[in-house]
C-alpha cells in the first residue's frame, strides 16, 4: 500500500472548514478529473478491466501491477487513445477453451503484466512481403516502454524506386509514436504532426483500419488474450515458452501468431504474425488521397454540448499514409508527401505474409525518447 | 496481490454481460474512486474489489436502475470498510460531500456523448478557460509535479495561498466539465 505524498501540491488538501459538501465535492472531483486525465490512458484501463476479468475467469483476484511512475505524469490525454477500448469491446471474441489453453492464457497475462516492468523494451523489425520468399533484412525498430508509448522508426527510401538505405547517417527514417497524447508522427519539415499521424503509420501496422493489433508488441499481447485461441506451440526453445494463437472468428487478423516468451523474465522476445490467407481476399476499400502540403486542419476541440468530432469507433478513416516502407518495399509510385492528389480512390495494399518482431539490447535513451520533440530534427 | 477467496462460477453468456458492464463503466468508476480515496496506491484494488463484488452479486442488481451509482455505492461502502481499518489514508469524503460525489456524477451521466470519456471530453478545454493565476497552479501541481512549497516559493505567495488556489481550480474546473458553463 502505497501512502500518500501530503506535500505534493496535487495531493489531495483538506477542504476549508466552511465549504459546503457541494463545494467539496466539484473540488474532489476536480482533483480525480485532473488525475485520470494524465493518468489513467486506456492502455491502463485496458489492464484494469484485463484483471477484473481474469480473476472472474480463473476464479482468483489478481490485483494489476501500475506502469512506470512516468505515466503519472502525463499531460492531458483524453480521448487520444480512446479507440481502442472501444474496438477491442466491440469485436469482443468468444473464446474457446480447449485443454492446455487455460495455460497459455496464464503465459500471455504473465507477460502482459511482466511488460508493465520491464522498462524501455526494444524489437527489431521484418517483413516478408506479400510477394516475398523470405523476410528481408530488418527495416527498423519498435520501442516500447510498458505503458502503452511505443516509437517506431523505420528506414524509408531515399527516392521512389531507390532500395532502402544502409543503416548510417544517410538513411531516410519515418519515426512514429504514441504517448499519452496519442498518435503523432514526424512531418517531412520536420514538424509534429498529431491531427493525421496515421498516413506516417506502416499500412502493415493496422489491420481494419486499427493499429491496435501490430502497431506494438504489448498492443498485440492484449489483443491476443482476448481476440485469439491460443495454445501451446510445440516450438519452444531453451528458455522461451512458445504460445500458438489463431484467431478466434475469421476476419482481418493475422491468421497466427507465435510468441516466443522468456520463461524467466516473462517478457517477449519474439513475436511472428502471419497471414496465410491474407486479407487481400477482402474487398478493398476506397482510399482518399491526401497529401502533405502546408498545416493539415486541425480537429475541432471538444465542443460546449459533447466530443470532437470524427470517429469514435476506434476505426480511423483510412486516408494515405506518409512515406515509408510498405510490406513489399518502396511504394511503386514513391512517397507520398507532396505534390497534388494523383487518384481519387487507391486500392490498400494487401498485408505481408510475415511481420516477426525479435528483442535486442535497448541502448540508452533519452528521458524524451517518446515524444515527439525529440524526433523533430531525426537525420 | 492475490485473493484467494474463489469466485463463483456463472455461466459464460452471464461472464460476457459481465464484461460489457465492466468495459462501460470503468472510466466512470476510475474517476469516482479517485474522487473519493485519498491513496492513489489504492485505485487499483478498490476497482478491482468493486468490480468483483458486483460481480459475485449481479443477481441482486435490479435491472429496472441504473448500474453505475449501483456500482459507486458499492465503491463507497468498500472504500468506507478501508477507512474503518487504516484511517484517513483511505477515505476522505464525509457522508455529505460523499452524497454530493454521487450526485454530481449522477448530473455527468446525463451529459451528451457516447462514452464516458465523452462526457468528460471537456477537461482539456475548461483547463485552457480557467483563470491564469488557476492554470498556472494546476500546470505547475499536476503537469510538472511541483511541490506545494516549490509553487509557492517559484510564484512568491504563501502555501496557503496557493493551496486555496489550488482548490478553487478544481472546483471552477468540475464545474465546468459537469455543467458545462465556462470556466
Amino acid at each position: 500500500m502505497s501512502d500518500i505524498d501530503h506535500t505534493s501540491a496535487a495531493s489531495p488538501n483538506d477542504p476549508a472548514p466552511d465549504a459546503t459538501p457541494a463545494d467539496r465535492a466539484a473540488e474532489r472531483i476536480g482533483h480525480a478529473l485532473l488525475e485520470f486525465t494524465r493518468s489513467d490512458n486506456q492502455l491502463a484501463q485496458e489492464r484494469r478491466i484485463a484483471a477484473v476479468m481474469a480473476a472472474v475467469r480463473g476464479g482468483t483476484a489478481v490485483t494489476p501491477q501500475r506502469g512506470p511512475a512516468v505515466v503519472a505524469r502525463f499531460k492531458v490525454a483524453l480521448g487520444a487513445l480512446g479507440g481502442i477500448a472501444a474496438m477491442i469491446a466491440v469485436m469482443t471474441a468468444v473464446v474457446v477453451m480447449t485443454p492446455g489453453q487455460q495455460t497459455a492464457q496464464a503465459v500471455i497475462e504473465r507477460a502482459i503484466t511482466a511488460a508493465q516492468d520491464a522498462g524501455i523494451r526494444r524489437y527489431e523489425i521484418r517483413i516478408q512481403g506479400a510477394n516475398a520468399d523470405e523476410p528481408g533484412e530488418p527495416i527498423g525498430t519498435l520501442d516500447v516502454d510498458g505503458a502503452g508509448r511505443i516509437l517506431f522508426k523505420i528506414k524509408r527510401p531515399a527516392r521512389p524506386g531507390v532500395p532502402l538505405a544502409g543503416d548510417d547517417a544517410n538513411t531516410a527514417y519515418t519515426i512514429a509514436g504514441r504517448d499519452a497524447e496519442g498518435e503523432w508522427a514526424i512531418r517531412p519539415d520536420g514538424g509534429i504532426e498529431r491531427d493525421n499521424p496515421d498516413r506516417a503509420w506502416p499500412e502493415w501496422s493496422r489491420i481494419a483500419g486499427d493499429t491496435v493489433l501490430v502497431a506494438a508488441v504489448d498492443d498485440m499481447m492484449l489483443a491476443l488474450q482476448r481476440r485469439f485461441t491460443l495454445s501451446k506451440g510445440d516450438n519452444a526453445t531453451r528458455g522461451q515458452l512458445h504460445i500458438r494463437a489463431v484467431p478466434a472468428r475469421p476476419g482481418p487478423l493475422p491468421d497466427s501468431v507465435d510468441v516466443w516468451i522468456d520463461d524467466a523474465t516473462n517478457l517477449v522476445e519474439k513475436l511472428e504474425a502471419r497471414w496465410s490467407r491474407a486479407e487481400r481476399d477482402l474487398p478493398d476499400r476506397p482510399r482518399t488521397d491526401q497529401t502533405f502540403d502546408g498545416p493539415p486542419p486541425r480537429r475541432p476541440p471538444p465542443g460546449p454540448d459533447g466530443p470532437r468530432d470524427g470517429p469514435r469507433d476506434g476505426i480511423r478513416p483510412d486516408g494515405p499514409r506518409m512515406d515509408g516502407p510498405r510490406p513489399d518495399g518502396p511504394r511503386p509510385d514513391g512517397p507520398r508527401m507532396d505534390g497534388p492528389p494523383r487518384e481519387a480512390q487507391r486500392r490498400r495494399p494487401p498485408p505481408p505474409r510475415l511481420i516477426i518482431f525479435e528483442r535486442v539490447k535497448t541502448p540508452d535513451l533519452p528521458e524524451d525518447w517518446f515524444t515527439p520533440a525529440a524526433h523533430t530534427n531525426p537525420e | 496481490m492475490r485473493d484467494t477467496n474463489p469466485i463463483p462460477e456463472p455461466a459464460h453468456d452471464a461472464r460476457a454481460v459481465f464484461e460489457i458492464l465492466v468495459r462501460e463503466h470503468a472510466d466512470m468508476l476510475t474517476l469516482y474512486i479517485r474522487s473519493i480515496v485519498r491513496d492513489p496506491g489504492s485505485i487499483d484494488d478498490l476497482f478491482q474489489e468493486t468490480m468483483l463484488v458486483a460481480w459475485r452479486r449481479l443477481a441482486d442488481y435490479d435491472r429496472t436502475r441504473p448500474f453505475a451509482p449501483w456500482l459507486r455505492g458499492i465503491a463507497a461502502k468498500l472504500a468506507l470498510a478501508r477507512h474503518r481499518e487504516r484511517g484517513r489514508l483511505i477515505q476522505l469524503a464525509d457522508e455529505a460531500t460523499l452524497a454530493a460525489i454521487d450526485e454530481r456524477f449522477d448530473t455527468l451521466a446525463r451529459r451528451p456523448g457516447d462514452t464516458f470519456r465523452d462526457r468528460i471530453g471537456r477537461v482539456a478545454l475548461c483547463i485552457t478557460r480557467l483563470p491564469e493565476d488557476f492554470r498556472e497552479v494546476i500546470d505547475m501541481a499536476y503537469t510538472r509535479g511541483m511541490q506545494l512549497r516549490q509553487i509557492a516559493d517559484a510564484l512568491e505567495l504563501n502555501e496557503e495561498t496557493v493551496k486555496k488556489r489550488i482548490q478553487r481550480a478544481r472546483r471552477v474546473l468540475a464545474d465546468c466539465v459537469i455543467d458545462g458553463e465556462p470556466a
